[in-house]
């Protein structure tokens, strides 16, 4: 590879890469949710049928598509025909119908509710309601491949931004467009680097925040496997506009491919001199370390997330003074979120009125979320600020799954609120959320249906929490743990009405008073549960009733005679044997013996399983 | 000099004083516990919050940590620093109820009753002890292990920590009297430290006055002569 000595050289170089690059081609997604689902078998039966068939069609291997749900996804450009759920055993067919120039209709989308098949990526409902920015080139550009993300405009930004813009002019293109951070916080992202910029220290840094540690969440892993260089793009202009020579990538340890990805990225863009001294010729020299956390949940946390990277112990610290001013080392630092820093080289290629045109009136451009729970589309969306919860959950996550009814969505992660039923119609955006008891967090979106628990729920985000708090002050470390006990003493049936009020006591004082981001939003799961569901948690107190029938101290599976037809399939199922009943006559549940596992009302087809 | 408002008390500071340190000077009380002036804030006992205005802006913000400014004004003993104050003194009577320091707190702010299910612990993880290790003594002998309410102090491994000096320093600063220094037939012992060492008597009125451990140190940090370090304060 040869080094890139002017902005002449880049664009040549661009030049080259379009003269070779295909049209027709096939994109498959290759992101952990894909290889979880298989797709790395299907590469290789691709390779080697291709092969055969000396076809000369290329297969990129991409980031996750984002309809992970149904991984391993491909799409067949130019037309972008979306095929779903391929086997290894598919790829003989999918190649003959592309060769043949047909579409195979059994691996193609159909929706679950209304039936109907779609050939076209842009035409499903999934799709169509998204608006892809910082993920819109995730199906056309292999990872690793420079000439790929050159010939969808890579790098252009950063020219721009170098040649015709200059540190001032940036800053004031990304305080245009309003972005604020994507890491949960949501704080304007031009405003850290104008504060940094201002700053006379002769060393300064700049950090990438990949530490995403929210369940479920994959927003940030996917951007950094798919997309390494739109986000090391975002960050070089950020360093050239703050004056940062250094910078790091902090990528949490469960993130194997992502930090595999983002070291190669940055290899190769030392070699082509985009990184390192003298950045195309401008002067400009920056060059950025891969950094692995060591599992921590709370090195998210900015303070926490600079002591680790200085090889310290991973906890908050005050922060009165703010890292632009003294964060790693002491120098001034300054610290975005993954996605935050891929939305940049849009700000500068668009403009920052062009952005700001995106979204609501504190909340622009797009949010990516990780759409997962109790519906059919699971997987990455990427949505325009200001869309409603209800066209989330129900137009781009196909709505609540098998029939049953829609309880309560969670935004933020696990230091998000439960929203429910009545709030569905709020738009998403940073204050609404927060204003309505939840958060935007880092983007992680869990739909959950009326068979959900919302003590239960509670109860899961805390004890997450608990195990996760440093223990550094005490609200956090011995607030969260009594949370935790008495929501176990309540989901156990053992709960007073005193305990709600003493939830209510430890939420505010946790809330307030804490130390960190962690422990400030920490009681967020229980107040907002109690906000828009206390009675489920009176009911679990005064009747010993949990409605979901999941807190098993406070249930019993039952079969209802007229309901069951005798189809011994729960029979057969039973881990326990609890069952009894002959073929075609009526069962029952042996109470002594059912460890309420609830498999019999899950197989159970004729509705006759029901939890008292 | 700067000049702001405590508790409706106009008080002048230092410029680069903490909001604690200034109400300190002013004779006016926040209780803290995991503060010394010895060693950095750590903000972790949260016992300090106070009310600070600049401006339009209130914060909830730590008096040990948080920098004075002109115009300033701080509230100490609002209805939310009560209720947050109070709670976590609950808290922490509940992790360590048997310790007379917390029962005094819980006193003097109307703690009636400790709400929550009782620990057994006799620390309160301020960290004073370890962080007067590493600041003052320049040690780091004992230092925190886990995480969240796992938490403990503790010397590496739970075994006898080499660069120990039995100084005492972490015992003097403990603001709750957690750990433990005997000195039994001519050895002074930590048991919380697993660790014991000879005493050495004064040369010169034969009182035991150091380890052999610290007399160790301060001839590898001073290079003086160990005759002149053999000799007590009072004898020097």
């Amino acid at each position: 590879m040869r080094r890139l000595g002017s902005r002449e050289d880049l664009e040549r170089l661009r030049e080259e890469a379009l003269s070779k690059s295909p049209k027709r081609f096939i994109s498959l997604g290759m992101g952990t949710a894909s290889r979880a689902h298989g797709a790395e078998a299907v590469y290789e039966a691709l390779k080697e049928e291709l092969a055969k068939r000396h076809l000369g069609i290329p297969v990129k291997a991409t980031g996750d598509h984002g309809l992970c749900g149904y991984a391993p996804v491909m799409v067949v450009f130019p037309e972008g025909i979306l095929y779903h759920s391929v086997k290894p055993a598919d790829v003989p067919d999918v190649l003959e119908a592309i060769d043949k120039g047909e579409v195979l209709e059994k691996l193609l989308y159909t929706d679950p509710i209304t039936s109907e098949t779609y050939i076209y990526e842009k035409d499903i409902p999934f799709y169509k309601k998204q608006m892809r920015l910082v993920m819109g080139l995730m199906e056309s550009v292999e990872p690793l491949s420079i000439d790929d993300y050159l010939c969808n405009g890579g790098f252009s930004a950063l020219a721009k931004a170098m040649f015709d813009m200059g540190p001032q002019a940036i800053i004031q293109e990304v305080i245009t467009s309003g972005l604020r951070g994507r890491g949960g916080a949501g704080f304007m992202t031009g405003w850290k680097w104008e504060d940094a910029a201002s700053r006379s220290s002769p060393v300064k840094y700049i950090v990438c925040n990949g530490d995403e540690g929210d369940p479920g969440a994959y927003m940030d892993r996917c951007l950094l496997e798919g997309l390494p260089f739109e986000v090391l793009e975002g960050m070089i202009i950020g360093a050239f506009a703050v004056g940062a020579h250094q910078g790091f990538v902090y990528v949490r340890k469960e993130y194997p491919l992502a930090t595999q990805n983002v070291q190669a990225a940055i290899e190769v863009l030392r070699e082509l001199g985009l990184l390192g001294e003298d950045i195309l010729g401008s002067g400009f020299d920056f060059d950025i370390q891969v950094v692995r956390g060591g599992g921590a949940f709370v090195c998210g946390e900015s303070s926490a997330l600079i002591a680790s990277i200085e090889g310290r112990v991973g906890e908050p610290r005050s922060k009165h003074v703010h890292a632009t001013e003294s964060g790693l080392w002491g120098r001034p630092t300054v610290l975005n979120n993954v996605e935050t820093l891929a939305n940049v080289p849009h700000i500068v290629n668009k403009g920052g009125e062009w952005f700001a045109s995106i979204g609501t009136k504190e909340s622009k451009g797009t949010k990516v979320f990780s759409l997962a729970g109790d519906i059919y589309n699971t997987g990455l969306v990427e949505v325009p600020m200001g869309i409603t919860l209800r066209e989330v959950v129900y137009d781009i996550g196909g709505g609540i799954q098998g029939g049953k009814a829609f309880k309560a969505v969670q935004t933020g992660g696990p230091s998000g609120g439960c929203l429910p039923e009545s709030q569905l119609d709020l738009p998403v955006d940073f204050d609404t959320l927060t204003e309505a008891g939840s958060m935007m967090g880092s983007g992680g979106m869990i739909v959950m249906d009326e068979h959900t628990c919302m003590v239960d729920v509670a109860r899961y985000f805390v004890k997450f929490l608990t195990e996760e708090s440093c223990g550094k002050c005490v609200p956090c470390r011995e607030g969260l743990k009594h949370m935790l006990e008495i929501l176990d003493r309540i989901t156990q049936g053992e709960g007073t009405m005193e305990d709600l009020e003493l939830l209510e006591d430890l939420g505010y004082v946790i809330s307030n008073a804490s130390l960190c981001g962690l422990g400030k939003s920490a009681p967020n799961p229980v107040l907002s549960t109690l906000r828009y569901f206390r009675e489920e948690y009176v009911e679990h107190v005064r009747d010993k009733k949990c409605r979901a029938g999941v807190c098993k101290a406070l249930v019993k599976y039952e079969i209802v005679p007229e309901n069951c037809n005798g189809c011994h399939v729960c029979f057969k199922e039973c881990p326990e044997g609890a069952i009894s009943g002959e073929p075609k006559g009526v069962h029952v549940i042996d109470q002594q013996k059912c460890i309420k596992c609830g498999i019999c009302r899950d197989v159970c087809k004729f509705d006759a399983v029901r939890v008292v | 000099m700067v000049k702001l408002i405590i508790d409706g008390k106009e008080v002048i500071a230092e410029e680069g004083q903490t909001v604690l340190q200034a109400a300190q000077e002013a004779g006016i009380y926040i209780p803290t516990l995991c503060y010394h002036h010895e060693v950095k804030p750590y903000t972790a006992c949260r016992l300090c919050m106070v009310e600070v205005t600049k401006g339009k802006r209130t914060r909830f913000v730590t008096a040990c940590d948080y920098p004075v400014a002109e115009g300033m004004v701080v509230r100490t003993n609002t209805d939310k620093i009560q209720r947050c104050r109070k709670l976590i003194i609950e808290l922490l009577l509940a992790q360590c109820p048997g310790l007379p320091r917390l029962q005094e707190l819980a006193e003097r702010f109307g703690v009636e009753k400790v709400r929550f299910s009782k620990g057994e612990s006799d620390c309160i993880l301020c960290g004073l002890c370890v962080r007067t290790c590493q600041e003052v003594v320049g040690l780091s002998a004992i230092g925190f292990e886990g995480r969240g309410f796992t938490r403990r102090v503790c010397t590496p491994f739970d075994e006898a920590s080499d660069p120990c000096i039995l100084c005492g320093a972490c015992a003097y600063v403990c603001p709750v009297d957690a750990i433990p220094v005997e000195e039994v037939d001519g050895y002074r012992v930590m048991e919380r430290w697993h660790k014991r060492s000879k005493l050495v008597a004064c040369s010169k009125c034969g009182r035991y006055f150091m380890t052999e451990d610290e007399l160790r140190l301060l001839k590898e940090k001073t290079g003086l002569p160990e005759e002149s370090l053999r000799l007590c304060m009072d004898c020097r």
